[in-house]
């Protein structure tokens, strides 16, 4: 039996539903749940943690049936985009708020503010503090009445891009050194895989997909969970499908191998990681059938330390290149250029419904 | 750039101003040390400021208990009934007092149904200071809501539900996030009430006409003596409610407003 477990949760609000969710978690493993906005990551958060009571479904935690419980009972620590430190309150008292029935209030207190480093900050007010220091408070308080399970609402969203890498760095310490089970909610992909050990990808309430976090950023369920993944998409003219788990397909005149983890579906593009796939210089001797897919630059764009280089022909390309790399390889626009895959990089996924075009598939492969 | 439109702006605001002071500075200015100890000296004047303080600062009370949840209700739901709830608050605001008066007598007074309800707990309306209350109440409670709403609706939801999954039930997040970070709306709310009470004359003379409050004694000083007594009496009234108005508001900024921002 799972430490943490959401069975068949379904709840409507306003227009929007959450539909059939369910997914489990061990203790000490933090679950990323990652999608854009709209796509009920917070609503779930919420409807875990009470704010919105499930009608449909079970929740359990630590053993316990807690789907109807109110959110006060249910132990958990909640972290809040903008950290909800209470404004009237100082950094101590807000760190000691959810403790007013503990007996070693004051002794719990000052041992939260030491373990996250802010005793210095006890007096002062929580407004003008930095955002570091606030997340830092934030931790204290959900820690201190020592939860079974920390929820966390996108609380670097707010956090301009200079503080929020080191922000990011910090909590994952925290979670680790405090080997804490967590569930935590983002739109940042870099955030969601430098944290989780689990990674579910919400769209429109509907969990497209959940596995190990490595697992599921290497083999996307289809296009949309890779294109959400920052993974590039083609659509190649042909798919033949060889043993179990690979498919050779064309694009742009090359002959590409890929792998292929669902067999179920009509509609098929490949997909890949940027870093998998590398721009070098045109070579005349390629022929059709080759592993290469040759291109012509169209635009360059300087970047500062990255140089972006777009490609056009059979297919659209994009390929962030260093600017040492780019240099030795004397592209211009209008030149021909030619895209190199790494082996064993390339999927083949399903083509979500949303993306049109369908390659011509060979009828002897299907 | 021209500054001739800031000009304007500033000419028409200040215009309001001294339409609002004028009046105020000129009746003070009327009256003489002398004129103003003689309409003191006289004890159905004194008891009339007295008892105006009193049943103003008793319906500030009763509006402050009766109109803070209301306020937190307008401030946070989304229930489709909440529109016909802010019209019923608002309307008050629309219906001279005279006619509240006479609505309330008609409810309230002796034959009236809440009248006769409290009858026999010994509780009349019709001529007394319950009743006095009463016609305050109606005709200020709309300001008492309204800034207590503004207050609750300037709280984060997000601390609300921060308290929850810190132990607090849904009262206990009342108590200890609503209350104190809303406290600036209810005292606001609060002074406006007394202000506006104390001030009622329209309802409260057709519901209590006696025992007298200041305002109904200034206008008996008016229709007996003419401006003379009625403004000596006025000044002092004024004097009175806008110090303890200041002493009040004065207090509210210093220790608890400011001190909790």
């Amino acid at each position: 039996m799972s430490y943490f477990s959401l069975q068949q949760i379904s709840i409507t609000l306003g227009h929007f539903q959450l539909k059939r969710i369910s997914f489990s978690l061990e203790s000490k493993q933090t679950l990323v749940i990652l999608g854009p906005s709209g796509s009920g990551k917070t609503a779930l958060l919420e409807t875990i943690a009470g704010f919105n009571l499930a009608k449909e479904g079970k929740i359990e935690l630590d053993g316990e049936d807690i789907t109807k419980a109110p959110t006060e009972k249910r132990k958990m620590g909640y972290v809040f985009q903008n950290y909800a430190l209470f404004p009237n309150l100082t950094v101590e008292q807000n760190v000691a708020f959810g403790l007013r029935q503990s007996a070693n209030r004051q002794q719990r207190t000052l041992e939260m503010l030491d373990f996250l480093g802010i005793r210095n900050l006890a007096k002062r007010k929580t407004g003008k503090l930095s955002g570091g220091e606030k997340q830092r408070v934030a931790l204290a308080r959900a820690l201190a009445r020592n939860p079974k399970l920390f929820l966390f609402d996108e609380p670097l969203s707010a956090v301009d891009a200079a503080a929020r890498e080191g922000l990011r760095d910090e909590l994952h310490l925290f979670l680790r050194n405090l080997n804490a089970t967590s569930l935590y909610v983002t739109h940042d992909r870099t955030e969601a895989l430098v944290l989780a050990d689990i990674l579910a990808v919400i769209k429109n309430g509907e969990i497209q997909q959940i596995g190990n976090a490595n697992e599921v950023f290497t083999y996307p369920n289809d296009s949309w969970v890779a294109k959400f993944l920052g993974m590039q998409v083609l659509r190649p003219e042909w798919v033949e499908f060889l043993d179990k788990g690979h498919a050779m397909v064309g694009i742009g005149g090359a002959k590409l191998l890929t792998q292929v983890r669902n067999n179920d579906a009509s509609k098929w593009v490949v997909v890949f990681h940027p870093d998998d796939a590398q721009v070098i210089k045109h070579s005349k001797e390629l022929k059709d059938g080759s592993e290469v897919v040759s291109l012509i630059i169209d635009k360059i764009t300087p970047l500062g330390p990255l140089v972006r280089v777009e490609l056009k022909g059979t297919v659209l390309f994009t390929s962030l290149l260093l600017r040492r790399q780019y240099s030795e390889l004397g592209l211009n626009p209008g030149d021909a250029a030619d895209i190199h895959f790494d082996a064993g990089s390339l999927q083949l996924v399903p083509e979500a419904k949303e993306d049109v075009s369908n390659p011509e598939l060979k009828s002897s492969q299907l | 750039m021209s500054y001739l439109p800031l000009v304007v702006l500033w000419f028409l605001g200040g215009s309001l101003l001294v339409f609002i002071v004028a009046p105020l500075i000129n009746l003070v200015a009327r009256q003489t040390g002398q004129s103003l100890g003689s309409v003191a000296s006289q004890a159905v004047v004194r008891d009339a400021i007295f008892l105006s303080l009193q049943t103003a600062a008793i319906t500030t009370l009763i509006a402050v208990i009766f109109g803070t949840p209301l306020a937190l209700f307008l401030a946070r739901t989304t229930s489709r009934f909440k529109g016909v709830v802010e019209a019923l608050v608002y309307l008050p605001l629309a219906v001279p007092h005279t006619v509240a008066g006479i609505a309330l007598l008609l409810i309230f007074g002796k034959e009236g149904l809440f009248g006769k309800a409290a009858a026999p707990l010994g509780l009349q309306f019709y001529g007394t200071q319950a009743g006095i209350v009463i016609a305050m109440l109606f005709v200020s409670v709309p300001f008492m809501v309204t800034s207590a709403r503004l207050g609750f609706e300037s709280i984060d939801p997000q601390l609300e539900k921060a308290a929850r999954t810190l132990g607090e039930s849904p009262f206990g997040v009342f108590r200890r996030v609503n209350l104190p970070l809303g406290l600036g709306g209810i005292l606001t709310g609060a002074i406006l009430t007394f202000a506006r009470s104390i001030a009622e004359i329209g309802a409260v003379i057709v519901l209590a006409y006696y025992p007298l409050t200041a305002p109904v004694e200034i206008y008996n000083l008016f229709l007996s003596f003419g401006l003379g007594k009625a403004s000596a009496m006025a000044v002092l009234f004024l004097l009175v409610a806008l110090s303890i108005f200041l002493v009040v508001r004065y207090l509210i900024n210093t220790f608890l407003v400011s001190g909790r921002s």
